[in-house]
């Protein structure tokens, strides 16, 4: 678990969910990303659910669309699965240029499998980007069990 | 584009709450245009009695009545002009209030606006020309079949206003009573006609256009309060997510 040790850029780290704001002492208010209010639109199409700011960004993030979002592009918000959802905010955030991202409870909430894929996709986001993610969980089991098989 | 395709989208998902919103401007604007008739049609008659008037000299014989029943034209105009002014400010006031509950709603949906980097300009300016829209569509319903109905309408207002509205302050009750005016007297009009006159397809027209003219005043008072709550309502959720 985080543990006030100073951040790197490109690394995940897993914290439970009160202690973020004691530990947090960046002046940048992180991006949120919440399994409970997923911030999708709901009469909005996934693509649409972007919102990206600039087209410019979308080059970079082309990559990134296609791999996690090619299939749900005219899906409307309400339709989205909860993994779809989370590509979309998570888009969002690189599109706007945050460095530090806190993904909420999402993990304790999946099932074990898409957990796992989830968490070596974000894995490999966080090192590309150069971001630094923080994953809530309430969970220690959990964190122990991602720890065996993903992170080491 | 993306504003283009999400209107119409967002109307259909929030579809019983644009019904209610539709149905809140058609009411006000049908009651404003109503409102807005009554006023021109009585400045009208104001006008043409005023020009009337003009034919007798005030010394003579019977000519209070005539100058009764003016300052009792004058008294109804106010009124309705009063009318209109009540209508318009608490069609502010429930138009603002309705806003205020509707954002509250819609707040995560505005919060999933500001995470996507948009500024409060544009969130703001995204729901106001939904507002927009839904009025547009509103103002086309009221307006059109006006239009439609637009002969039997004046002549319909004209009786109410001559029977209901304008009885109470007519000191003047029968063209009877106006007799004295007349006598020895030639006019182009009749003592009937100066008291119920009939208008001309050519007048109702003119009196439409009047009331084209002013509707822009109460259109601007269905979209303005949505405006301006808007900008409180996006900014108190903005501030509420730094603390």
């Amino acid at each position: 678990m985080l543990n006030k040790q100073p951040l790197r850029l490109g690394e995940v780290y897993f914290s439970q969910p009160e202690m973020i704001n004691q530990i947090l002492q960046s002046a940048e208010q992180p991006y949120m990303i919440d399994y409970q209010m997923p911030k999708i639109l709901p009469f909005a199409t996934g693509w649409d659910n972007l919102l990206l700011p600039s087209k410019q960004v979308i080059p970079a993030l082309k990559q990134l669309i296609k791999q996690h979002l090619k299939q749900v592009r005219d899906r409307l918000g309400t339709e989205l699965t909860v993994v779809d959802q989370f590509w979309i905010q998570l888009i969002r955030g690189l599109a706007s240029q945050h460095q530090l991202i806190v993904i909420n409870h999402f993990l304790d909430e999946l099932p074990p499998n898409d957990a796992r894929q989830l968490l070596k996709d974000v894995k490999q986001v966080a090192a590309k980007w150069q971001i630094v993610i923080i994953i809530t969980t309430n969970q220690e089991a959990i964190f122990n069990n991602f720890r065996a098989q993903v992170l080491n | 584009m993306f504003f283009i395709k999400s209107i119409p989208a967002n109307i259909r998902y929030y579809l019983r709450q644009s019904i209610v919103i539709y149905l809140v401007d058609c009411f006000f604007l049908g009651g404003m245009i109503i409102t807005l008739s009554l006023i021109s049609l009585e400045r009208y008659d104001l006008h043409r009695l005023e020009k009337q008037l003009a034919n007798f000299s005030h010394a003579k014989q019977g000519a209070d009545p005539l100058n009764q029943l003016i300052e009792g034209k004058h008294l109804l105009l106010g009124r309705y002009q009063l009318i209109g002014l009540l209508m318009m400010i608490i069609t502010i006031i429930l138009v603002g209030i309705l806003a205020g509950q509707a954002f509250k709603k819609l707040r995560q949906d505005i919060e999933t606006f500001s995470s996507a980097a948009w500024p409060q300009y544009k969130i703001v300016n995204y729901y106001t020309l939904i507002a927009l829209c839904i009025l547009v569509l509103a103002s086309i319903t009221v307006i059109v079949g006006w239009l439609v109905l637009n002969s039997y309408y004046w002549h319909g207002l004209e009786v109410v206003n001559q029977r209901w509205l304008q009885k109470p302050f007519r000191p003047v009750q029968g063209p009877q009573a106006l007799q004295p005016l007349f006598k020895n007297h030639l006019t182009d009009f009749s003592s009937r006609s100066l008291l119920n006159p009939v208008l001309h397809e050519s007048t109702k027209q003119s009196l439409t256009n009047q009331v084209l003219r002013r509707l822009w005043l109460p259109l601007l008072s269905l979209i303005v309060p949505i405006f301006i709550v808007g900008w409180y309502q996006v900014n108190h959720f903005s501030k509420m997510r730094k603390l």
